[in-house]
């Protein structure tokens, strides 16, 4: 018996095994074309330049989101009113949203030919564009979780407190805050780490040298210059900092998000001394959120749709999109669950490091690679298939892990004494106990790998076309309407995926 | 003959001493208070608790150091015996083989299984469609295709109505004979046993002490 | 050798081998406005040939295109680089001389390479709306010290942006630098491509400049009867940018192959350039519509050396990032 066990091939090693080349391939491509480049001079000012602009634009991101998703998120936890649900649902729709979506409805809505851009005269381009749209999706992010954590507070204390005839601001410092610190600062660190690394947003909204973060400078120094040397320094300098930030806050990182679905249904006993304050943030919520879509929708009108529709190249990059989200999807989940089929610590800790490697430098890796190995287009559609892949890896255990947690606090014991091997437990036990928490990862991961563009500008070529490079295209064509109906079209997919998924997996329990 | 000499498990802030030894094809019955360490002892014997100091062994080769599945032991636990979203051919089968596809001989062992614990008719449906007592009747099957010699029972039967309960005690004690197992036995209403069983341990404060049948 | 075997193969087969005549161009000019779809029809009814564009992004597109594919290049024409990229065009070895006979060409500035052919050219300029912008600087510099403002192309991606980085160097030299960094103050935005520039910001009213050509203003009066866009004419001189094609050396087709480039200077093709590409003819008899005569002219040409644009290049564009961020 014991000798059986060894020759068993385990999927955790097998997953991990993979991940790891996944992982050292592209790096060592680098660093190898590292050591081969001829040094030019650096542009070191230019480099200085972008790094205070990356740390700048992330803290600001992070704070700006912190405040309004905390004054936002107080309100909605403790104000009901016709529509609140609603408003919760798109907020929360706000943050998986595809990236250049949001750009979308910034340009529409700020630019300097935007629905309220025009009436402003600003420099819109660089910082304010980009922390506009940084906001509109992480403050949701942050909303969420304070509300979470509100709902944390007993009703009992609430009561007492008003009872007691407290103001807002000592609610506030006594109730709310107290609850919430623990929770907004991990949340805060991810939000950094996002904004940090963000791309659609900074690519389209940057505007100019000056307003570049390390992940687009990495990108314009290989895709627009053929400079390996000058992408492989950015690269080191941007894996240094997420690995200094890693260290920082990783720890809290991994237990802060991902929680799974909260009910945000009771509303706390209403104050009245805040009834206008509340009014006032509701009312910004819908004009900043809400306005842009509908401002979008009254605007697009049908002449575009059917333009986007009638292109032959719509459904090229369709067709692509399916072909790198499903694969992506089905191997991101699969390395997640493979992952953790064992007991092994490694193979978790091997998933997380994934979260901290710079996406830019395992696509730069994979440019060097096809570009000495060939670059036919299914090369390049299963490069960005297995970079998505390795990208979905963590949030995927995020979403497993309590499913297989579940699964395993319930027969655990049962399944040791049977003797299952790795591969029987999944048969039998985990597979169908998980099928749910498959089918949702499953569909997230496709939502995340369909709405990539950093990887496929990266990888793009002649013939790759997906629907975020045709989204980035048009965008940068200014054909928003038509923009915003290929964007419609993506979500669509999206949805419909994912409800898809959801359909098997009940269909599966029934 | 099992054998457990001066096993010591340790547990928060306590210790459980065990030393009895039990002959091969008795019925022991493990009674005491609740939180006084019965279960703990089935989890040492079955290898899910590691033990502090001492010896187990069964027919005078040592247990410790044996995974749960290498030991001679099945177990049936208070909860979550039987995989409910499984069928009961299914997890009848998991007793034998945990492949898919189970040899002629192997299937017709199940069917012989299902029919002396009369769940025949239930063969294909899903666990999630059966009462406690038959999902236990399931589990027991289980524990008896693995053909180990040891059975131990951590209150399968406590959340089973008084009449369900004795009829599966007595099918216990049946298959017992029927397999000449050695049988452990948990119980919280140990007055229900002590007629069928030959030895009864007795478990305070960590304490174990051996009374022979009456 | 295998090569040369399989060519001489070839040339013996003659024109029984009906590979199609394979241009690689950047994609405006075969799109369907452009000059691509009329000069190859005229031309593969005189030849009794198949001409094939292959279209990629830009003119950096088609050398790194030509780099990779070396000598396994379908390619027997590569049209469209510009001056700027000559130097960088014979470092990938497919630059073949050719054998057209350029000698009534007329290019400003002159033109005496045997290896490259000159196909339109054409100066770059700011363009304004005159119905927003009363008094528009006349210099360069007095553009960079205007509040006006200005949306141009990244040099890195867009052959008219990399015209800025020249223009800006030849006439500010060692200010060059000082220069980016004050006309950084006025920059609404860098975009990738010219007509994200031109389309989606500077024409929707998102700026009051934008980078573009001289000759842009008769797109709106040929197309639009619009003559408010105009270009301001600058006191130091404009960056003269010249389009080129060249013949590979990989072409097995090398005679046919220049038998195009020929037809493609003659008079009656360079007569679509100007309402296609919007760039001057080379060619002194080609037909100019009226709206050209409206056009500003240069007080100067401006142009670099091809050897110092691609040794100084990318210092520039170093400089540029440094002082424009």
């Amino acid at each position: 018996m014991a000798q059986r066990r060894q020759l068993t091939l385990q999927p955790s090693w097998l997953a991990t095994a993979w991940v790891v080349a996944a992982l050292v391939l592209p790096i060592s491509a680098v660093l190898s074309m590292f050591w081969q480049a001829s040094a030019e001079p650096m542009p070191w000012r230019w480099i200085g330049n972008i790094i205070q602009f990356t740390l700048l634009q992330a803290s600001l991101s992070t704070l700006g989101s912190v405040l309004l998703g905390i004054v936002i998120g107080r309100t909605l936890a403790r104000r009901s009113f016709i529509g609140r649900n609603w408003l919760i649902a798109w907020l929360d729709a706000c943050f998986v949203m595809p990236g250049l979506l949001i750009v979308l409805a910034i340009l529409l809505t700020w630019s300097p030919t935007g629905a309220v851009g025009q009436f402003l005269d600003w420099k819109f381009y660089g910082l304010p564009a980009i922390l506009l749209a940084h906001w509109f999706f992480e403050t949701p992010l942050i909303a969420r979780v304070v509300m979470q954590q509100m709902q944390r507070i007993p009703e009992a204390h609430i009561k007492q407190a008003q009872q007691l005839g407290l103001t807002d601001w000592q609610m506030w410092r006594l109730l709310d805050w107290p609850a919430i610190r623990a929770a907004i600062f991990p949340v805060a660190g991810l939000v950094f780490l996002i904004c940090m690394t963000s791309f659609p947003v900074v690519v389209s909204l940057g505007g100019g040298p000056g307003s570049t973060t390390l992940e687009i400078a990495i990108y314009q120094a290989l895709h627009y210059e053929f400079d390996f040397y000058l992408a492989t320094w950015l690269a080191v300098i941007q894996l240094a900092i997420g690995v200094l930030l890693a260290l920082l806050i990783l720890r809290h990182l991994l237990d802060s998000w991902g929680a799974g679905p909260i009910n945000v249904q009771r509303s706390r006993p209403e104050l009245t001394s805040t009834r206008y304050f509340d009014g006032l943030v509701i009312l910004v919520c819908l004009a900043y959120w809400l306005a842009p879509i509908l401002g979008l929708l009254v605007k697009a009108g049908w002449q575009p749709l059917l333009d986007a529709m009638s292109s032959a190249k719509l459904w090229q990059a369709t067709g692509q999109t399916l072909m790198i989200a499903t694969a992506s999807a089905m191997l991101g989940v699969m390395l997640a669950i493979g992952l953790q089929a064992g007991r092994g610590r490694f193979a978790m800790f091997v998933g997380y490091t994934v979260m901290l490697v710079p996406s830019m430098m395992l696509a730069t890796g994979a440019f060097i690679i096809l570009w000495r190995y060939g670059d036919a287009l299914w090369q390049r559609l299963a490069a960005i298939a297995l970079l998505n892949a390795l990208m979905i890896v963590p949030f995927a255990i995020k979403l497993l892990r309590p499913a297989k947690n579940a699964a395993q606090a319930r027969y655990g014991r049962q399944m040791t004494m049977l003797g299952l091997s790795q591969w029987q437990r999944w048969r039998w036990i985990y597979w169908p106990k998980m099928a749910t928490a498959i089918a949702g990862a499953l569909g997230l991961a496709f939502m995340l790998a369909a709405g990539d563009l950093g990887a496929a500008l990266m990888l793009s070529s002649h013939d790759l076309n997906t629907l975020p490079l045709r989204l980035y295209r048009l965008i940068g064509a200014r054909q928003l309407e038509q923009a915003l109906w290929v964007g419609a079209w993506l979500v669509f997919i999206g949805v419909m995926i994912q409800r898809l998924l959801a359909w098997l997996a009940r269909r599966y329990h029934a | 003959m099992l054998s457990v000499d001066n096993v010591v498990i340790e547990r928060d802030n306590w210790q459980c001493r065990f030393n009895f030894q039990l002959t091969a094809g008795q019925m022991l019955l493990i009674s005491g208070a609740s939180g006084a360490g019965k279960s703990t002892l089935l989890d040492a014997l079955a290898g899910f608790t590691a033990i502090r100091g001492g010896e187990i062994s069964w027919q005078g080769q040592s247990l410790l150091g044996l995974e749960p599945a290498q030991r001679p032991v099945s177990m049936l636990f208070q909860q979550n015996n039987v995989f409910e979203h499984l069928s009961v051919a299914q997890n009848l089968a998991l007793g034998i083989s945990g492949s898919r596809k189970l040899r002629p001989e192997q299937q017709a062992r199940v069917t012989a299984i299902a029919e002396r614990l009369q769940i025949t008719d239930q063969l294909n449906k899903r666990c999630t469609m059966l009462s406690g007592g038959q999902q236990q009747r399931v589990a027991l099957g289980r524990a008896l295709l693995m053909q180990r010699p040891l059975l131990l029972l951590d209150e399968p039967f406590s959340a089973l109505d008084k009449t369900t309960r004795l009829t599966m005690q007595a099918l216990v004690k049946e298959m017992h004979d029927e397999f000449g197992l050695t049988t452990l036995v948990v119980s919280h209403q140990p007055e229900e046993m002590q007629a069928m069983v030959d030895a009864e341990l007795y478990v305070d404060k960590g304490e174990a002490n051996l009374r022979q049948a009456p | 050798m295998q090569k040369q075997l399989l060519a001489s193969i070839a040339l013996v087969a003659g024109t029984a081998v009906a590979n199609p005549l394979t241009i690689y161009t950047y994609d405006s000019f075969v799109a369907e406005w452009g000059p691509g779809p009329q000069i190859e029809a005229n031309f593969e009814q005189k030849c009794g040939c198949d001409v094939e564009f292959v279209a990629l992004a830009d003119g950096v597109s088609l050398l790194n295109r030509l780099r990779i594919e070396g000598d396994d290049t379908k390619a027997d024409i590569v049209l469209g680089i510009d001056n700027a990229l000559l130097a960088d065009a014979r470092k990938t070895g497919q630059v073949a001389e050719h054998t057209v006979d350029t000698s009534e060409l007329v290019v400003p500035g002159g033109w005496a390479h045997n290896d490259f052919v000159p196909f339109d050219y054409g100066q770059f300029a700011f363009v304004y709306d005159s119905e927003r912008v009363s008094n528009p600087p006349t210099s360069l510099a007095e553009l960079i010290d205007s509040d006006l403002s200005v949306v141009y192309m990244d040099p890195r991606t867009s052959t008219v942006g990399a015209g800025l980085l020249y223009w800006m160097k030849s006439v500010f030299g060692e200010q060059a630098g000082d220069k980016w960094a004050a006309l950084a103050d006025n920059t609404t935005t860098v975009t990738q491509g010219w007509s994200d520039a031109y389309y989606g910001i500077f024409m929707e009213g998102g700026a009051d400049a934008v980078l573009s050509y001289v000759t842009s203003p008769a797109y709106h009066i040929e197309y639009e009867d619009e003559t408010r866009f105009k270009a301001m004419p600058f006191s130091e001189g404009h960056y003269q940018q010249i389009e080129v094609a060249f013949v590979t050396h990989a072409s097995q087709q090398a005679e046919l192959a220049n038998d195009f480039l020929q037809y493609l200077v003659s008079p009656e093709a360079q007569s679509i350039i100007p309402t296609t590409n919007w760039m001057f003819p080379v060619h002194p008899e080609a037909e100019l519509p009226a709206s050209f005569e409206q056009l500003i002219t240069p007080a100067d040409i401006l142009m670099f050396d091809e050897d110092d644009v691609a040794n100084e290049r990318s210092n520039w564009v170093r400089e540029w990032l440094n002082a424009a961020s």
